[in-house]
C-alpha cells in the first residue's frame, strides 16, 4: 500500500521536475511581432494571401517578406492596421471585390448525355469536358460551394450556384475550384453584369442553352452610357461606365443580362 | 574442429528464428490484430482524423513514433517499478502519468530541435496523449510481453503500423465518398461508421492468418 504511495508520488515528482526543467530550458522564443500580426488578420485561414495560413502570412510579415495587403477578407482595416504596427506606409488598398458566376444556363443548358460519375464538377469535366451541350457552361455539382468556407455559395434549385455578396470575402478559394473558370473578381457594388460565357456566335450558342448570350448587340446599342461592347461574341460590360440602371437587362433578348 | 562454425550457424539460426518471432508479433499486432478494426480501441482519431489522406498520414506517423517511444517507456516502469514493488494495480495510472509526460516532452523537444518535424506532426502530437491506442497497447505488453522488451516494442510498432494502415484507408475512402451520391440520411457520419464497419469486416479475413 504504502509502496504504492510513494512510488507514484516520486514518479509524479520526477516528471514534474523534468517537465519543469525542460520547459526552462527547451522554450522557444516565438517572435512577438508575429504574434500580435496574428490578432490583427481575420483567422479564416483562407488561403487568400498565398499563404498557408493566417499564422504563415503574419510570419511572413513579421519577416519582412510579404506585401501588406494581401489579406482580401480582412480588406482596408486590416491592411491599415498591419502597416500601423509595422510603421509602413499602408499599400494601396484594393477595391472590395466579390466572386461572382458567369454563367445563367444550368437547367436551362441542354444536356449532350447522361452523366453518372462522381458527383464534383471536376470529375464531371474529365468526361468529353462535361455532360453539357455548351463547353463554357457551369456543371453544377458545387466544387465552388464545397471549398466555400463563409458558406457564400449555395447550390440553386437552377442547377447553377447562388452567391451571397454579402457574405462573399473574395478568398478565391472558388475560382481555384472551378473547372470551366467561370467565377471571376467583380466590384461589389451592385452593377449589371452578363450572366453566359459562351463564345460561340449566336445560333451555336442557342442550340444548347436557352439563356445564352448571342452576340446580338441589341445592350450594346441600347445602353444610354456606351458601357457595353461586344468582344468575342460576348457582350462585355465596363464597370467604371455601368450605372445599373437596367435598360440592357430589359432588351436582352434570351435575359443573360441580370 | 567445426566449433566456431557451429557456434556461428547457431547464432545465426537463433538471430532467424528471433526476427521470425518478432515480425510474427508484428505482423499479427498489424493485420490480424489490427488495433482500430479488430481490437475497436483508437475509434475517435479513427473516424475524426480520416477526412483526408495528408492529415491521416500526419496522424498516423505521431502515432508511430509515440507508440514505439511510449512502449520503451511503460516497459520499463513495469519492468523496474511496478514488477519489484508488487504494485501492478497501480499500472493504469503509472502509465497514463508516463505517457502524457513522454508526449509533453516529446513535443517541446522537438519544436526545439526539429521544427520541421514538430510541424509536420502538428496538432496530431498532443492529440495522442487521450489516444488509446497508445495506453491499450502500453497494458497489453505489460500483460503479453513483459519478458522481452523486442517483442513488446515490434507489438507497439505493429499497432502503430495498422493504426496507420486502417486510416489511410479510411481516409481514401472517405474522399472519395465525399463526391459520391450518398442519401441524404447516410451522408456524413452514418455512411462513415457503415465504411468502418465494412472494413473491419474486410480485416477479419486476417484473423485465419496462422504465424
Amino acid at each position: 500500500m504504502m509502496a504504492g504511495f510513494w512510488a507514484l508520488t516520486g514518479l509524479g515528482v520526477t516528471l514534474g521536475v523534468i517537465l519543469g526543467l525542460a520547459a526552462l530550458f527547451l522554450l522557444v522564443k516565438a517572435s512577438p511581432l508575429a504574434g500580435q500580426l496574428l490578432e490583427i488578420l481575420p483567422g479564416y485561414n483562407c488561403g487568400a494571401c498565398g499563404s498557408a495560413g493566417c499564422a504563415g502570412y503574419a510570419e511572413l510579415l513579421a519577416g519582412g517578406k510579404a506585401a501588406l495587403n494581401l489579406c482580401a477578407p480582412g480588406g482596408a482595416d486590416t491592411g491599415q492596421k498591419i502597416a500601423a504596427l509595422l510603421g509602413k506606409e499602408a499599400a494601396a488598398v484594393k477595391e472590395k471585390n466579390v466572386v461572382w458566376i458567369f454563367c445563367g444556363g444550368g437547367v436551362k443548358a441542354v444536356d449532350a448525355y447522361v452523366y453518372s460519375g462522381m458527383h464534383t464538377c471536376r470529375a464531371a469535366m474529365l468526361v468529353q469536358g462535361g455532360y453539357k451541350k455548351c463547353r463554357f457552361g457551369c456543371l453544377g455539382f458545387g466544387d465552388c460551394s464545397k471549398v466555400c468556407q463563409f458558406g457564400a455559395i449555395v447550390m440553386g434549385e437552377d442547377g447553377l450556384p447562388v452567391i451571397d455578396r454579402d457574405k462573399c470575402l473574395d478568398c478565391g478559394a472558388c475560382i481555384r475550384a472551378c473547372p470551366k473558370g467561370l467565377l471571376r473578381r467583380v466590384v461589389k457594388k451592385e452593377l449589371k453584369l452578363v450572366l453566359c460565357s459562351n463564345h460561340d456566335r449566336g445560333p451555336s450558342a442557342r442550340a444548347v442553352c436557352a439563356a445564352p448570350c448571342t452576340a446580338c448587340g441589341l445592350c450594346v446599342k441600347n445602353c444610354p452610357y456606351q458601357a457595353i461592347a461586344l468582344r468575342d461574341n460576348l457582350a462585355v460590360i465596363d464597370p467604371a461606365k455601368c450605372t445599373n440602371c437596367g435598360v440592357c437587362a430589359g432588351k436582352c433578348p434570351t435575359k443573360a443580362i441580370a | 574442429m567445426a566449433e566456431p562454425q557451429t557456434r556461428l550457424l547457431r547464432r545465426f539460426l537463433l538471430k532467424f528464428l528471433l526476427m521470425s518471432a518478432l515480425l510474427a508479433i508484428l505482423i499479427s499486432a498489424c493485420l490480424v490484430n489490427n488495433f482500430v478494426l479488430t481490437r475497436f480501441l483508437g475509434i475517435c482519431p479513427f473516424i475524426g482524423v480520416s477526412r483526408q489522406l495528408e492529415s491521416s498520414a500526419g496522424m498516423g506517423g505521431a502515432v508511430i513514433f509515440v507508440l514505439t517511444l511510449s512502449a520503451l517507456a511503460t516497459w520499463l516502469i513495469q519492468r523496474c517499478i511496478l514488477a519489484p514493488l508488487h504494485i501492478e494495480y497501480l499500472q493504469t495510472v503509472f502509465f497514463i502519468l508516463v505517457i502524457a509526460a513522454l508526449v509533453q516532452l516529446l513535443e517541446m523537444l522537438l519544436r526545439k530541435f526539429s521544427p520541421a518535424l514538430q510541424k509536420m506532426l502538428g496538432v496530431y502530437l498532443p492529440l495522442i496523449t487521450t489516444n488509446c491506442v497508445v495506453l491499450g497497447v502500453a497494458l497489453l505488453n505489460a500483460r503479453d510481453y513483459s519478458g522481452s522488451l523486442l517483442a513488446a516494442l515490434a507489438n507497439a510498432l505493429g499497432a502503430g503500423l495498422g493504426f496507420t494502415l486502417a486510416l489511410f484507408v479510411m481516409a481514401g475512402i472517405r474522399e472519395r465518398l465525399d463526391s459520391a451520391p450518398v442519401p441524404a440520411a447516410f451522408r456524413g457520419v452514418p455512411i462513415t461508421f457503415i465504411a468502418a464497419a465494412l472494413m473491419s469486416i474486410a480485416f477479419l479475413g486476417f484473423s485465419g492468418l496462422k504465424l
